[in-house]
C-alpha cells in the first residue's frame, strides 16, 4: 500500500508568525468550518 | 486543539510551504507550568549558553514559530507504508505531512492512518485488488459532495469498504454507510464510525464495533 491510500486530505495547517493561541483557536474555527461544509 | 482532539498541525510560511509542526508535545515544556527543563549548572555549563537560550525561547514562545518543531520530515503520496513507518520509529513521530511534488502539503498520515489500514488488512489476507483505490476514489468524491458529510477515512479492500473517523451526530452513521454503499464496486460497507456525543464527550463505537466491546469507548474530555 502506498501513503495515497491511507492518508487524511484537507488537512488545517496554521501560521508560524500567529500567536499559539490564536492558531490554535482558527484551527479549531477551521476544523468546524471544514465540517460543516464537508 | 483540545476542544477538536488536534493532536499536531502543520505549520505554514506565508506561501503555503511546510515549515514545521505544532503539537502535544511542544507544550509540555513550558514555564507556565513550572515544567521547563531544569539542569545542573555544570551541565548547562557543558551545553553552552546557545542551547540553553533556544529551550528558553521553547518553552517560553508567545509564537508558533517559537514553539514549533523545526526538521519536519515529510512523505510524498507515492511512497509506500513501510517508508512511513520506519519514518515514524527513527524519528519517534506520531504523523508525518504528505508534500506534493512541487513542495505543497496535500495531507498528513498518522499512526491511526496506519493502524485503519492494519485492521482492513489484518482481515483479509489476500493482495489490494487493482480496483480498490479507484473505488476509494468514488467514495472519497462522494463525500466531497455531501454538505453534512464528516471527515471520513475509507479502506477498500477486494471492494469491501471499511469507513474510519468521528461522527458529531448519530444520525450520520447511516448516511456515511449509504454513500460508500452507492459507489460502483462496492459489495460490502463495515462501519467503525465512532459517535462523540458533543455534550457530555462520551465517545460510541458502531453497532458493529460495540459487539466486541462495551460502550462507552471512552470520553474524550480534555484535562487541563
Amino acid at each position: 500500500m502506498q501513503v495515497r491510500d491511507v492518508m487524511t486530505g484537507n488537512v488545517i495547517s496554521v501560521k508560524a508568525d500567529e500567536s499559539i493561541v490564536r492558531a490554535a483557536s482558527h484551527a479549531a474555527e477551521r476544523h468546524q468550518r471544514i465540517a460543516g461544509r464537508r | 486543539m483540545l476542544q477538536k482532539d488536534i493532536s499536531g498541525l502543520p505549520v505554514v510560511d506565508e506561501d503555503g510551504d511546510l515549515v514545521g509542526m505544532l503539537t502535544e508535545g511542544d507544550f509540555l515544556r513550558r514555564r507556565e507550568v513550572g515544567t521547563e527543563r531544569r539542569r545542573a549548572e555544570w551541565l548547562e555549563f557543558l551545553l553552552g549558553p546557545g542551547r540553553i537560550a533556544e529551550e528558553y525561547v521553547h518553552a517560553s514562545g508567545r509564537k508558533v514559530e517559537e514553539v514549533m518543531t523545526r526538521d519536519t520530515v515529510t512523505v510524498s503520496e507515492d511512497d509506500t507504508l513501510e517508508t512511513v513507518v520506519e519514518l515514524m520509529e527513527r524519528r519517534r513521530i506520531k504523523r508525518v505531512p504528505v508534500i506534493r511534488r512541487d513542495g505543497k502539503m496535500i495531507g498528513i498520515v498518522s499512526r491511526a492512518n496506519l493502524l485503519h489500514a492494519l485492521v482492513s488488512l489484518a482481515r483479509k489476507d489476500q493482495t489490494l485488488a487493482g480496483d480498490d483505490a479507484a473505488i476509494r476514489r468514488r467514495i472519497l468524491d462522494a463525500f466531497a459532495k455531501q454538505p453534512w458529510a464528516p471527515q471520513v477515512n475509507v479502506v477498500v479492500k477486494d471492494g469491501v469498504a471499511e469507513l474510519w473517523g468521528t461522527i458529531m451526530d448519530e444520525r450520520e452513521r447511516q448516511a456515511c454507510v449509504v454513500v460508500a454503499e452507492n459507489a460502483a464496486g462496492v459489495r460490502r460497507v463495515h462501519d467503525h464510525l465512532v459517535w462523540v456525543e458533543p455534550m457530555s464527550g462520551m465517545a460510541f463505537p458502531s453497532p458493529e464495533d460495540a459487539k466486541k466491546r462495551p460502550t462507552p469507548i471512552s470520553t474524550v474530555t480534555a484535562i487541563a
